[in-house]
């Protein structure tokens, strides 16, 4: 009998551990493919113009970043990509410079087929630490079904991951009786 | 150190597994999800307010699985109570939600929160730890007069009000031996679940008093079946985080690397202690953030000028959940010394089994 | 030393103290610059 309830254990510690595997892997493959990247910055939620944030975060009103206005596919560089509300993002892109933002000239001008950005550091008190806001996260919207998909993948890590745990400690012989609820 | 693309930041991923190694084992034994801790040590590692609480809430609901399995084999699990619970749980986070976005609309909503925190986690702390060390005294003189103690006792006399509301239908909970209005039920869940979506947490903190002191039922199944109300709420709250932008894959990964074992520490841990050993813990966590807590607020209505407040904040936060663990790591090692018939520390016998 | 293990509320500061230090380590080597 307790062959059996081994052979069962391992089995069970076994499948959930390939289950567990598979799932972090196709989840760190989603990463490292930029697939989770790309649903994130997904579209953009207003007009403006869509640029690599980190690139112009030294940007000063002396010594402005200045980016080039082109259609591109990509953010390759220091571009910057006219989007329209609802439009795909380009690639690589992770922030939008709104048309709001260049025509109240505070952080970013529009200087014919330039944008010269001039402050894109703003020094927030967030709850008592230095926060650096730069364009990053701005003007976008996250695909809605990556939502559900993240959800998903929690969940069936989460019962894998039980699973495999119970596998364990059935296979290493560890007696977890139910409890009994007297008072 | 990684390079998280999404956040925009780079933080260390040991201290992320590290959180979710503790608050797993933490969240596994109390039955809380454990966001309060989590969402301030996020900020600290640099993520953006907005994300913490997002990847808090979508690794809270992973976690959350990972001990209802754990806690399903041990018998914690309720289900009736817990279905009845949900519909009530979801109605009052959104509600939760919206009565936070009017005071927002007001432009007061950091300071009323901070408060609201303060007050409603100080309350907890003191009935929890009266009821729990009355609990204690009255198992210590038990074993001394050499009658059998099981393995829960509880000195409230409040379930016994709300069990004898007649309000029709009444339902019967098998593995929690309670019988009580289904209308108690829901609204417990719905008060729990406005308190959740107002402050932003998973509520575990309040559910579990309540489970234990409105509704009756034993600690162990308090905490194993408000885990599962934490999977659902917090799949619920994952979903809304993430279409607003606010989760990290990655970051809830890390985390979750370091939940999978803390969790099934905490919940095997339930199985060496009794009842008021899980109320001690409990009360403490709600003493050590409510003091967390009122650090901020005072940092916050003073202008947010002693910047050493803040710092004290960030350290009580981390210092709580290693001292969590650590507590709750004592108490099984006592246990297994107990049974093997070892000296244990006076106090520590009528808490673990 | 005996107090800390054989009282409760001794073992609640033993622990409490011992958690403080570790967080002000942690403090000291991952998050000083970061805050």
């Amino acid at each position: 009998m307790a062959e059996i309830h081994r052979g069962k254990a391992a089995f069970k510690f076994c499948f959930w551990l390939a289950a567990s595997v598979a799932l972090f892997g196709y989840i760190i493959h989603s990463y490292t493919s930029g697939q989770m990247i790309q649903w994130y910055y997904y579209t953009a939620s207003l007009d403006g113009y869509a640029v690599d944030a980190n690139l112009s975060m030294s940007g000063t009103k002396d010594k402005p970043v200045v980016l080039n206005i082109q259609k591109q596919d990509e953010v390759k560089g220091l571009v910057a990509i006219p989007v329209a509300k609802g439009d795909r993002l380009p690639r690589s892109a992770n922030g939008v410079i709104s048309l709001a933002e260049l025509k109240s000239g505070k952080r970013a001008v529009l200087e014919g087929q330039t944008i010269k950005v001039t402050a894109p550091w703003q020094i927030k008190e967030t709850k008592g630490f230095k926060f650096k806001d730069t364009f990053k996260h701005k003007g976008i919207r996250t695909n809605p079904w990556s939502g559900a998909w993240n959800v998903a993948m929690v969940l069936c890590l989460g019962l894998s991951l039980g699973l495999l745990a119970e596998g364990f400690t059935d296979l290493m012989g560890l007696k977890l009786d139910k409890i009994q609820h007297g008072h | 150190m990684f390079d998280f693309a999404i956040a925009g930041v780079e933080a260390p991923v040991f201290l992320l597994a590290l959180v979710g190694l503790t608050v797993g084992i933490v969240g596994g034994f109390i039955g809380v999800g454990g966001g309060y801790m989590v969402t301030p040590a996020l900020i600290v590692f640099g993520f953006p307010g907005y994300m913490a609480s997002g990847i808090d809430m979508t690794h809270i609901c992973g976690k959350g699985l990972v001990s209802s399995v754990r806690h399903r084999q041990l018998g914690n699990i309720d289900w009736t109570l817990a279905l009845s619970m949900i519909a009530g749980t979801m109605l009052g986070v959104e509600l939760g939600v919206r009565i936070l976005v009017y005071f927002k609309g007001l432009g007061i909503s950091g300071v009323v929160l901070l408060m609201t925190s303060v007050a409603l986690m100080f309350v907890l702390f003191l009935y929890t730890q009266i009821e729990t060390r009355r609990a204690h005294k009255m198992m210590e003189e038990m074993e001394k007069e050499g009658k059998e103690v099981g393995r829960e006792l509880q000195t409230s006399n409040l379930p016994r009000l709300f069990q004898t509301i007649p309000l029709a239908p009444i339902i019967r909970c098998r593995t929690a031996r309670v019988i009580v209005s289904m209308w108690v039920i829901v609204l417990v869940g719905m008060i729990t679940g406005v308190l959740a979506g107002f402050l932003g947490v998973g509520g575990g903190f309040v559910r579990v008093p309540a489970l234990v002191y409105v509704v009756g039922a034993s600690t162990h199944v308090a905490v194993g079946t408000d885990l599962v109300e934490i999977v659902i709420s917090g799949a619920y709250g994952a979903l809304r985080h993430s279409i607003e932008g606010n989760v990290d894959m990655m970051a809830v990964l890390f985390m979750i690397v370091g939940a999978m074992f803390g969790a099934q520490v905490g919940s095997i841990a339930t199985s060496y202690v009794r009842g008021p050993a899980i109320r001690y813990i409990l009360s403490y966590s709600l003493i050590l953030a409510t003091l967390g807590a009122a650090l901020r607020l005072i940092y916050v209505l003073t202008g947010q000028n002693v910047h050493w407040l803040s710092l004290a904040a960030v350290m009580l936060t981390l210092g709580e959940m290693l001292f969590l663990c650590l507590f709750i790591s004592s108490l099984v090692y006592f246990a297994v010394r107990r049974r093997g018939g070892k000296w244990v520390p006076d106090w520590v016998g009528p808490l673990v089994i | 030393m005996k107090w800390f293990i054989n009282s409760m509320l001794g073992f609640w500061v033993l622990l409490l103290v011992i958690s403080l230090g570790a967080a002000a380590l942690v403090y000291e080597i991952w998050l000083k610059g970061r805050i």
